[in-house]
């Protein structure tokens, strides 16, 4: 089942197209990891998700309806945690966090409490002094706790410390212990985002340019060393990069079409696989 | 020409003071006196408005080492002074030779300047200078009848003092002496420079050193989403309960003074075209609102809703305080204090005044959707300045003279139909525009 998807989604700011023709889908349970470069249309497609922004043409529906026509019962179940959230200035953390809590039926203050002790964060700090990563904190507390049906992340942990980094990480395994949750997490931040997501949509310029179950792709992906090659064989088209060094050389190589044993023996070389991580697979999908 | 553009374009604000200019002739240009002293007020408020961009430099930490910034600054504030002082003089026809005249006027537009430049730091740093400015300003224009008199005698001397006057309060605008020793309080320099983000930045200070531990005292075990309950949170979230006071002191104070002060006899024909301007702009720039998106479900339709609501609030608050206090000075005579001979404060109820209260009632659904629709910008704020000054007074001119010859019956229906004309367009811009609007993020 869907949660949520967009068909030929297009958004001009003027004569900037942000988003060209999108079509993607994220399935209800899944968690999904958005990556792109700056600019590359992360935010608006996040945005277009809870009808914040208005597609200039194609559709984008949550839940089955128009993003843009969600009553507040459906955005209820909508957690949405902005990358530079603005909350109320003059508000300490606690009574922030009680303000929203008043909006929806359903609040964990049980979660709460326990994610304000694992973030370290001091509930009588006033908003307005907060330091931008621990304002990311509380947005990722305001976002979840009302345990959202679907949670939609905008480089939630940009700003966070390692240790904060890793008890978000821990509140995400949680979170993903309930089945039907869906979470899009868009983060630069790869490294962290690849231990929980399953899948992983990435746009370029606007574009989605890949849109595929995370170990689908990693296994798509994988670095060759042939110990005793010399040159690579202008047949050999699937190789993304290739770097020579003394005694050997290092492909990139994407779906090959022949094995790599059989491409050592071609070259009475000896084969050595490894694959890659997101990080590494990311600035070959850009072409960086 | 790049100097001049600089001074110009640099703030579009600057160009305010021409709104001033047209709303202080309309005021005085009834009156023998007032047309006197326009002569000093006009230049006055345009050197006021037109040293905006050297206090935006000010503004800037290191910008006094900017290299020639004297020698660039100083060719072009003369310009626009000087511009601004020859339109007064030649729109005014005083009767004097028009060098004096300009002389003068040059001579006000520089203290003007000065005084902009001075505005915050007079307490901390240059207390003496500030001093003498307002003094000196304060006390040509309640006997400018004195000053005009020896312009008209001693021309020469006059001219002579005037440009010695002039010379000393453009050096203290420009000077990198001034830069440096003010670059510190950019916090407060800013406070009305019509610079949305420093206003942003003003607010959000002000806000986080507020205290608010009321959140509880609602008692909302659950918001719901009914419009009554959106209302309650846009009024918490624009202003908190500190905040709401604040606004309410503001407009109170601000309506207050200027009733009493332009209600006195010499001025009676200016206070019913500022009306509008105070409650337009009050509108503009305090209005109630929600913030779009904090994370909670807020739809769409909740949200237009809302800023409907809040605007019905805000029109009833603001028209409810005018015509109290209009009122209260009505019953409450404030005492007279002589002058002078031909000048005295004495209030008087001000005449017609009912067309330019109608006059406001209607327009004010445009301030508001100005507000929402485009944002605290400087756009808006000429949009919302031209609506204060010219609809608004020709508007109040088709009620009051232009509709002379109809029944009273007629003219209250006319305006009755104007502003139910008004606020229903208000209704679907709003409804519109909710549903056409990309909602940015933190956007209210």
């Amino acid at each position: 089942m869907t949660t949520c998807e967009t068909l030929k989604l297009t958004k001009k700011f003027g004569s900037n197209i942000a988003l060209d023709e999108v079509s993607v889908s994220f399935k209800e349970g899944s968690v999904v990891g958005l990556i792109g470069l700056n600019g590359s249309g992360k935010t608006t497609l996040l945005r277009h998700l809870t009808g914040m922004i208005l597609p200039t043409s194609g559709q984008c529906l949550t839940f089955g309806k128009q993003a843009h026509q969600l009553e507040s019962p459906d955005l209820e179940r909508i957690g949405f945690v902005h990358q530079e959230q603005r909350l109320l200035e003059w508000f300490t953390v606690s009574q922030q966090l009680d303000y929203l809590s008043r909006f929806f039926k359903r609040w964990d203050a049980d979660l709460q409490k326990r994610l304000l002790r694992d973030f370290d964060l001091n509930p009588k700090a006033r908003i307005g002094a907060l330091s931008p990563g621990n304002l990311q904190k509380l947005s990722v507390i305001a976002g979840a706790c009302h345990r959202p049906d679907f949670l939609i992340m905008d480089e939630p942990a940009s700003s966070m410390d390692p240790i904060a980094r890793k008890a978000f990480l821990a509140l995400l395994f949680e979170l993903l212990e309930s089945e039907n949750q869906t979470v899009v997490i868009s983060s630069h931040v790869l490294t962290d985002i690849e231990k929980v997501v399953d899948h992983v949509a990435c746009l370029h310029q606007g574009r989605l340019i890949e849109d595929m179950p995370l170990d689908e792709l990693r296994e798509s992906f994988s670095e060759w060393n042939l110990i005793g090659a010399t040159t690579l064989p202008v047949d050999v088209t699937y190789s993304l990069d290739c770097q020579s060094y003394q005694g050997g050389i290092k492909l990139i190589v994407r779906n090959p079409t022949e094995t790599g044993q059989a491409l050592a023996k071609r070259l009475g070389a000896v084969w050595q696989s490894r694959p890659l991580n997101l990080d590494e697979i990311f600035p070959l999908l850009v072409g960086k | 020409m790049s100097r001049l553009y600089f001074s110009l374009l640099w703030r579009p604000g600057t160009l305010l003071w021409l709104f001033w200019i047209a709303g202080i002739n309309m005021g005085f240009s009834n009156f023998d006196f007032g047309r006197q002293i326009l002569l000093a007020v006009t230049p006055l408020f345009g050197g006021l408005l037109l040293a905006q961009p050297v206090r935006d430099l000010q503004s800037r930490d290191m910008s006094w080492v900017l290299p020639s910034l004297r020698r660039r600054l100083f060719p072009s504030l003369i310009v626009m002074l000087a511009l601004c002082s020859a339109i007064t003089v030649l729109a005014l026809q005083p009767k004097l030779p028009f060098v004096v005249g300009f002389g003068l006027a040059f001579m006000f537009a520089s203290i003007g300047s000065s005084l902009k430049t001075d505005q915050v730091a007079f307490v901390q740093f240059r207390p003496n200078f500030s001093l003498v400015s307002w003094s000196l300003c304060f006390a040509a224009c309640v006997r400018f009848d004195l000053v005009l008199h020896m312009a008209a005698t001693l021309p020469i001397q006059t001219l002579l003092v005037s440009t010695l006057v002039t010379c000393i309060y453009l050096h203290h605008v420009t000077s990198i002496a001034t830069h440096r020793t003010l670059m510190q309080e950019n916090f407060f320099s800013l406070l009305n420079s019509l610079n949305p983000k420093a206003l942003g930045t003003y607010t959000r200070q002000i806000r986080a050193s507020r205290s608010s531990n009321r959140v509880h005292s609602f008692g909302w075990v659950h918001f719901g989403m009914g419009t009554a309950a959106w209302i309650r949170a846009s009024y918490l979230e624009s202003f908190g309960y500190l905040g709401f006071a604040h606004f309410m002191f503001r407009f109170v104070l601000i309506v207050g003074l200027i009733t009493l002060g332009l209600g006195v006899s010499f001025a009676r024909g200016i206070w019913g075209s500022l009306i509008p301007l105070l409650v337009l702009v009050f509108a503009f720039q305090y209005p109630l609102r929600v913030r779009a998106t904090l994370p909670r479900p807020m739809a769409r339709k909740n949200l237009w809703r809302c800023v409907l609501w809040a605007s019905w609030v805000e029109t009833i608050v603001l028209m409810s305080i005018v015509v109290a206090l209009l009122s209260l000075f009505e019953f409450w005579k404030p005492p007279v204090i002589q002058v002078s001979e031909q000048f005295r404060f004495a209030y008087e109820s001000p005449r017609n005044l009912w067309p330019w209260l109608a006059s406001t009632f209607t327009f004010l659904p445009i301030s508001q959707y100005a507000r929402r629709r485009y944002g605290f910008s400087i756009s808006s704020i000429l949009f919302v300045l031209a609506i204060s000054f010219f609809l608004t007074t020709g508007y109040t001119w088709l009620l009051s003279k232009g509709t002379a010859d109809f029944s009273p019956i007629a003219r209250t229906c006319l305006m009755v139909l104007g502003s139910l004309t008004s606020h229903t367009l208000y209704v679907f811009l709003i409804r519109n525009y909710a549903k056409s609007v990309d909602i940015k993020p933190n956007s209210t």
